[in-house]
């Protein structure tokens, strides 16, 4: 779906993008994370084509970015774009689906079908700026959509959205995500980490990572153990004593909540011994998982970047 | 350049102007400006311009023979509203083409539109748009005028009526090149505002440059195009195709540039 070959896009002497090469296939929605100056308006605004690169190429369903071929291909909800100043909503949507080869019927149907289900079929007739920002932005998920574009590219869509409506907004991209390949810029890793299946980290322009969540989660070489009862320093001891675990500690000096930090090639063995050894105390295990947190792994590989 | 996309594009621009800043900023002043020197030419004015004081008062400014062609062979209502434009037409384009782009591409609100359009559709539906909504109101004005001048100058109506067409077309065909200058300017800009006052002053700028050095660099009289606005006074000059034809060329030149620093702006 994207092909992105050697990209590099600078501002003065700053390079935003720097040679940055990878391929996403067309499917379940993917993450893309950075820390701030990442990179990924960047990149987005490339894919795009509201900005050209300084070399490189990028194409989206194997058409250049920069083709007018890609019309209608790519939706998007950019980061803080206004719509037309003093036009309705209901006109300025109109014209999108106009633009995209639907007759003016059609697109008054399209119009009255997004709108509907994003929430927001009631504010078609108010112009843009007398929109609160969450009201903005649900229009601005709505229009992204119109047309069945096979890319849309979302730019935090639901920051400055209140916990229902972010909720709504994720609900919506999952129901859509059987027809639509989302790209999704978010810092709420949380959110990624439920919709998406596969994450794009970058950081100062390069690619760090492109990997599936559950791999990035398995880079985290830790077991998580929670006890019904505390663990005793001497299971805190034989725990150690496992062959290729490296420490043993506490979250947050509770003996109830065990971490073990590993270094071998064979997890599942280490859980068994685990589970054995708790088995053997009478400690009952309540939940044992493997790997960490999303945001773990991602902070750990940027941090390693740096 | 899908021409679909285009038409679509011009014909939603030019109804979201009309009644909004963006067209206001032109129409009001034209308006103003028009309903004033209606109103001269309605109370007197126009009987001035052809009495022998009046007459003798154009050869000043204008030779014999485009003096009799303009007041005494052709309704000379309609000839005064042919010298008026001209003069004031750069004005009034600036004043219609500064925010052909400016406050948009400022604003980042083209980007909900590029990805269904291309640069090339959305710049050449603006400018298309600016110079339709400088017709209409050329159009609406040379109604009002010919009406009067049937009125006044007492010519007959087919002479009167194709007179007014082709001072109609005259105007429209400046006003092409002047909105084309403006569209450098309003790809470069940010604002309606820092448009309008960088246009105007390269425009100012430029006039009295080649005012200026016109003996010693001849080419540079020609770098704006109303430097052939006299020859198109002359109803009967054998010039006057060749200058609207140049008229034509300035728009393409001009467009040229504002395309390029359009294709390049980041939006």
């Amino acid at each position: 779906m994207i092909e992105c070959r050697n990209l590099v896009k600078s501002y003065g002497r700053v390079r935003a993008i720097n040679d940055l090469t990878f391929d996403v296939d067309a499917g379940p929605p993917i993450g893309l994370v950075g820390p701030n100056g990442a990179g990924k308006t960047t990149l987005f605004s490339l894919i795009s084509g509201f900005l050209t690169a300084d070399s490189g190429t990028v194409r989206v369903d194997g058409i250049d970015a920069d083709s007018s071929r890609r019309n209608g291909i790519i939706g998007i909800l950019p980061q803080d774009a206004p719509f037309l100043k003093g036009i309705r909503v209901r006109d300025q949507l109109d014209l999108f689906a106009r633009l995209q080869g639907m007759s003016a019927r059609e697109a008054i149907e399209v119009t009255r079908t997004v709108t509907t289900d994003f929430g927001v079929a009631d504010l078609l007739d108010r112009k843009p700026e007398h929109l609160s920002h969450g009201q903005r932005k649900r229009v601005a998920l709505a229009q992204s959509i119109i047309g069945q574009p096979k890319l849309v590219l979302l730019d935090e869509p639901t920051s400055g959205l209140d916990p229902v409506v972010a909720d709504d907004v994720r609900r919506l991209i999952q129901s859509r995500a059987h027809a639509i390949t989302f790209m999704i810029s978010s810092h709420n890793l949380a959110e990624l980490e439920d919709i998406c299946e596969t994450i794009i980290v970058i950081n100062e322009g390069r690619l760090v990572v492109a990997t599936s969540v559950a791999e990035l989660r398995g880079r985290d070489q830790r077991l998580r153990v929670r006890l019904a009862n505390p663990a005793d320093d001497a299971m805190i001891a034989r725990l150690g004593r496992i062959e290729g675990v490296v420490d043993v500690t506490c979250a947050n000096n509770d003996l109830k909540q065990i971490i073990i930090r590993y270094d071998c090639m064979d997890p599942d063995r280490l859980q068994m011994e685990v589970l054995g050894l708790m088995q053997a105390a009478g400690l009952p295990v309540v939940e044992l998982s493997q790997g960490g947190k999303l945001a773990e792994g991602i902070l750990r590989l940027v941090r390693d970047e740096k | 350049m899908d021409p679909r996309r285009t038409l679509l594009l011009t014909l939603f621009d030019l109804r979201h102007s009309v009644f909004k800043v963006k067209g206001l900023l032109f129409l009001l002043p034209f308006l103003l400006y028009w309903l004033a020197i209606l109103q001269l030419l309605h109370d007197g004015g126009a009987e001035f311009v052809v009495s022998q004081q009046g007459m003798l008062i154009s050869t000043l400014l204008l030779t014999p023979d485009v003096t009799r062609a303009l007041f005494i062979d052709n309704p000379a209502v309609l000839s005064m509203t042919l010298m008026l434009g001209l003069t004031t037409l750069p004005l009034f384009c600036m004043l219609a083409g500064c925010n052909q782009l400016a406050a948009d591409a400022g604003r980042n609100s083209f980007r909900f539109l590029l990805t269904r359009c291309t640069r090339s559709e959305l710049f050449v539906s603006r400018y298309l748009s600016a110079c339709l909504l400088v017709a209409v109101a050329m159009g609406l004005l040379i109604v009002a005028v010919t009406l009067m001048s049937l009125h006044i100058d007492q010519k007959p109506l087919l002479t009167t009526l194709t007179y007014a067409a082709w001072i109609l077309a005259v105007l429209v065909i400046y006003a092409l090149p002047l909105i084309a200058f403006m569209s450098i300017f309003s790809s470069m800009m940010s604002g309606t505002v820092g448009a309008f006052l960088s246009g105007s002053s390269v425009f100012f700028v430029l006039m009295m440059i080649s005012r200026w050095l016109d003996d010693d660099y001849p080419a540079l009289f020609y770098v704006l195009p109303n430097s052939l606005k006299a020859s198109l006074y002359d109803v009967y000059s054998p010039d006057i195709m060749l200058s609207l034809a140049a008229m034509l060329a300035y728009s393409v030149v001009y467009l040229s540039l504002g395309w390029l620093l359009f294709q390049r702006r980041s939006v």
